[in-house]
């Protein structure tokens, strides 16, 4: 038998590749799995009972509910704030292109007390809509104001390069067959970003439903009305409910995986798009 | 480019319309939260300011911030350069998948990237009471957190060096090895100059992330004042004890770091020509 | 329709991409705009189009007599085929071809039948029959510009307008459609104006030839005009093979074109010059020899037949004498 040929004139292959596994393994893998070992020790009638009680229900009513309208609301303004920024000219429009990651930058934390600082019924905005009855903070809405806040640079980050790539001539040719500008967007522009646009929703969307930092602040931590899952995961933790932890986290650990597989169809289906 | 011509542009109300949206939308959910920071900062005048960034649970949280920082940082940039280098410069079977598990911290709750490891080291944990007959801490301890900021910060230097280093391909370090050079000095000498502003781009982001994590931390430190507080925790404990402008001024520093992160990320655009994409 | 386009001026920041152009097309021509890039020739295709629009206040565009120079693309009826095709990428090709008729007025619009046999029938005459669901994806280059054809051409224009119609197929598929393009033009008499850097493309094409240059048009005639008696020396230069040389012992430039040099036995009678033969091609239908001239460091390319070169036994380093014909231009 003669010696293997080498896989490549490179070396480094088995010393990069044995370093990424073990590290990965070791940091990632092996504690992800260990959630799941642990939520089927409590068995199919343990798991079941501990992710029905009304609390979590509640909580995950609120969690999925929320994050959903909230990425639906980053749909609507994403795409708005991406077409400003690919499509018009205006001076401090750097800036503003800028300033988009701020939720990505800004540490949750300061987000999270930012936030409720201003939409608190004393605060600067909260105080405005406190005459008309309408509570933000320490309620459904302010837990929205966050979760629309964290998701926002998912879904203008997604559609930019998109936008930026489009095909003007497209346009110029839907415009010299006779249709209006709104026609246009509405038959030619639209229809090609939607793969796009549904990605960052996506994203945005998976992001929504474990954020804690920026949330935990605002949003009054009212069992059954106002506590996210994530909260509530702390909650039983500190309460050495770990079983009743455990299970919630698989329960969130599994949602994620659906989401991040659906996500890297989406964007397989988005990549492959020709240019002619 | 795609700017618009004269043939494809939006009616003047629209544009008015859209920027002005867009001017604000940005008001209320960015500029206004970030200028609000800074003012409740400096509310009670700048000596109760520098009281509270100075004070020594303050001093001790900065500290233990940026330890955690300082560990987390390089081991994430070694290990964005191996996997980088594994994946980018070889063929392999699985890589796919390899490359959809570096991305998979992304997708997981803060809040559960902390619980894993109370499950692992914690009191009840698996290993729990191996390390208590051995009185080694993990949990709500200095070791614990740094794991915990591992996980969060996992992927970010990784997912900037493989997209860059698959698209520039073997060609240069083929010639390099072919003029004689060793695989090291091929590395130091022909890769990593390539690849420096990704590099770069990475490590600030993964920096900016160890540095404000707040939900996976938070679940492994203990609160223990001056010991296992970093910053953004000791923002909480300051905020739930009603000390506003206190919060606030650690807040600000947090802001201050936030809003450099910013400034060299969109240097690190323009001057690499990078574009801007997806946290 | 005719098309005039009157003193018409373009500015891009500083640079003047058109620069006073003055020009009428009769009805129901093919008209080529031919020039190098950067001449000026799409800006105005897209001026006539409506997609651009002349500085204020300087020039006019008539389509069939009426002003339009303030007219958007939309309200213009100008069927424009973009350089690559611009096709809607997310529609089938009926849908492409349906798009300008769908997007009508309700009052003006056809109805869905009516739509339904003009797309068919559009489709049939640029012979793509039965590939009316496929998406631009999955057809040939050649095929998406024939969709981009038939969608200009289902707005009934009054005028067609192509860009580089050629520009981005390969030499074979290129030379097909260039034929099929002419004798389609005669089937359907649209006005026709298309933009090239090809000179070739355009005089084998077009009833008139546009030559522009620097934002300018340096000439208009029929492809034997511009080709037998180019205006200006960048004509010369521009279209076909051309030497550029001094007459031994003589100051001034003078222009010649290969074929128009006539090689003879050195010691003829009727030599004007004489010259040696430095390299000789003969891989082709006629023989190319570069010749240098005696007491100079000039050289210059003429072609003869095959025929002329076997009769005459001509090989490399020979001496010859040459006759130069025709037209000269210093």
């Amino acid at each position: 038998m003669g010696k293997k040929r080498p896989r490549s004139i490179l070396p480094g292959f088995g010393l990069s590749l044995g370093f990424t596994l073990a590290y990965l393994g070791l940091i990632v893998l092996f504690p992800l799995l260990l959630v799941f070992v642990k939520a089927s020790g409590l068995g199919w009638s343990g798991l079941l009972h501990a992710v029905s009680t009304p609390r979590v229900l509640a909580a995950c009513r609120l969690t999925f509910g929320l994050s959903a309208l909230a990425c639906l609301l980053n749909c609507v303004f994403g795409l708005l704030i991406a077409w400003v920024l690919v499509r018009y000219r205006f001076p401090g429009r750097g800036f503003l292109d800028a300033s988009v990651d701020l939720p990505f930058a800004m540490p949750t934390a300061v987000a999270g007390i930012a936030l409720t600082g201003i939409y608190a019924p004393n605060g600067w905005i909260g105080s405005l809509l406190k005459p008309y009855g309408i509570k933000v903070a320490f309620a459904p809405p302010g837990i929205l104001i966050a979760l629309v806040f964290i998701g926002l640079p998912f879904v203008v980050r997604t559609l930019q390069p998109v936008l930026e790539d489009f095909e003007i001539a497209q346009e110029e040719a839907a415009a010299s067959l006779g249709a209006t500008r709104w026609q246009t967007f509405c038959r030619v522009v639209f229809p090609q970003l939607a793969p796009a646009l549904v990605t960052g929703t996506t994203l945005a969307f998976a992001r929504a439903v474990g954020e804690y930092g920026s949330v935990v602040f605002i949003a009054g931590n009212m069992p059954g009305k106002t506590e996210i899952v994530p909260l509530l995961i702390i909650t039983k933790l500190e309460q050495y409910d770990y079983a009743g932890a455990t299970a919630l986290a698989a329960l969130m650990l599994l949602i994620s995986f659906a989401l991040l597989l659906l996500i890297n169809f989406l964007q397989r289906k988005t990549l492959v798009r020709p240019t002619t | 480019m795609s700017v618009q011509t004269r043939s494809t542009q939006d009616p003047l109300w629209a544009r008015i319309l859209l920027i002005g949206g867009m001017f604000g939308f940005l008001c209320l959910f960015l500029f206004v939260p970030l200028a609000s920071v800074f003012v409740e900062a400096f509310r009670k005048g700048l000596a109760v300011y520098a009281a509270a960034i100075t004070e020594e649970n303050a001093r001790s949280a900065i500290v233990l911030t940026l330890t955690l920082a300082a560990i987390c940082v390089p081991l994430n940039a070694v290990f964005g350069l191996a996997a980088a280098w594994a994946i980018a410069k070889f063929s392999f079977k699985g890589k796919s998948l390899l490359l959809a598990l570096i991305d998979l911290p992304f997708a997981v709750s803060p809040v559960v990237s902390g619980l894993v490891y109370v499950l692992l080291f914690g009191a009840n944990g698996v290993f729990g009471a191996w390390l208590q007959a051995h009185d080694i801490q993990i949990i709500f301890a200095v070791p614990g957190m740094a794991l915990a900021t591992i996980f969060v910060t996992f992927p970010f230097v990784a997912r900037e060096l493989i997209p860059l280093m698959q698209a520039q391909g073997n060609d240069q370090e083929y010639a390099a090895l072919s003029l004689g050079a060793s695989g090291w000095q091929t590395f130091l000498r022909v890769t990593l100059p390539n690849i420096k502003w990704a590099l770069f781009y990475g490590i600030i982001l993964c920096n900016a992330r160890a540095m404000g994590e707040f939900g996976a931390v938070s679940v492994v430190s203990g609160h223990i004042r001056g010991e296992t507080n970093t910053l953004p925790l000791h923002v909480e404990v300051l905020y739930n004890e009603y000390n506003s402008a206190a919060a606030f001024a650690c807040a600000s520093i947090l802001s201050l770091l936030g809003l450099l992160t910013l400034g060299l990320k969109t240097f690190i655009e323009w001057r690499a020509g990078l574009r801007r994409r997806n946290p | 329709m005719s098309i005039v386009v009157q003193n018409l001026r373009r500015t891009f920041g500083t640079f003047q991409a058109l620069r006073g152009i003055n020009l009428e097309i009769a009805d129901h021509q093919l008209v080529a705009l031919l020039g190098p890039s950067g001449s000026g020739k799409t800006t105005l295709l897209r001026i006539i189009g409506g997609l651009d629009f002349p500085d204020p206040g300087q020039g006019k565009i008539l389509i069939n007599g009426e002003d339009v120079t303030e007219e958007p693309a939309a309200d213009r009826k100008a069927g424009f085929v973009f350089q690559h095709y611009a096709l809607f990428n997310h529609l089938s090709v009926f849908d492409n071809v349906a798009f300008g008729l769908e997007v009508r007025r309700r009052a003006v619009r056809p109805g869905k039948a009516a739509i339904r046999d003009r797309v068919l029938e559009l489709l049939r005459l640029v012979q793509l029959e039965g590939l009316e669901a496929r998406l631009p994806s999955e057809l040939s280059g050649g095929q998406r510009q024939r969709v981009a054809l038939a969608r200009a051409l289902a707005i009934e224009p009054k005028v067609l307008l192509l860009d580089e119609p050629f520009g981005a197929l390969d030499a074979k598929v290129r030379k097909d459609l260039r034929r099929w393009l002419r004798s389609f033009h005669r089937e359907i008499g649209v006005t026709t104006v298309f933009v090239t850097h090809d000179q070739q493309e355009a005089l084998e094409l077009a009833d008139v030839v546009v030559v522009m240059n620097q934002g300018q048009v340096e000439q208009v005639g029929s492809p034997q005009q511009v080709y037998d008696q180019p205006a200006t020396p960048f004509l010369y230069e521009f279209l076909g093979d051309v030497n550029k040389v001094r007459k031994p012992g003589r100051p001034d430039l003078f222009y010649v074109r290969p074929h128009e040099i006539r090689i003879l036995f050195a010691g003829d009678a009727e030599a004007e010059f004489h010259a040696k033969i430095e390299h000789l091609f003969a891989a082709g239908p006629s023989a190319r020899l570069t010749l240098r001239f005696q007491d100079s460091r000039d050289t210059l390319d003429a072609d003869i037949t095959r025929l002329q070169l076997e009769e005459m036994g001509l090989s490399e380093g020979d001496e010859v004498g040459l006759k130069l014909a025709l037209s000269t231009h210093g």
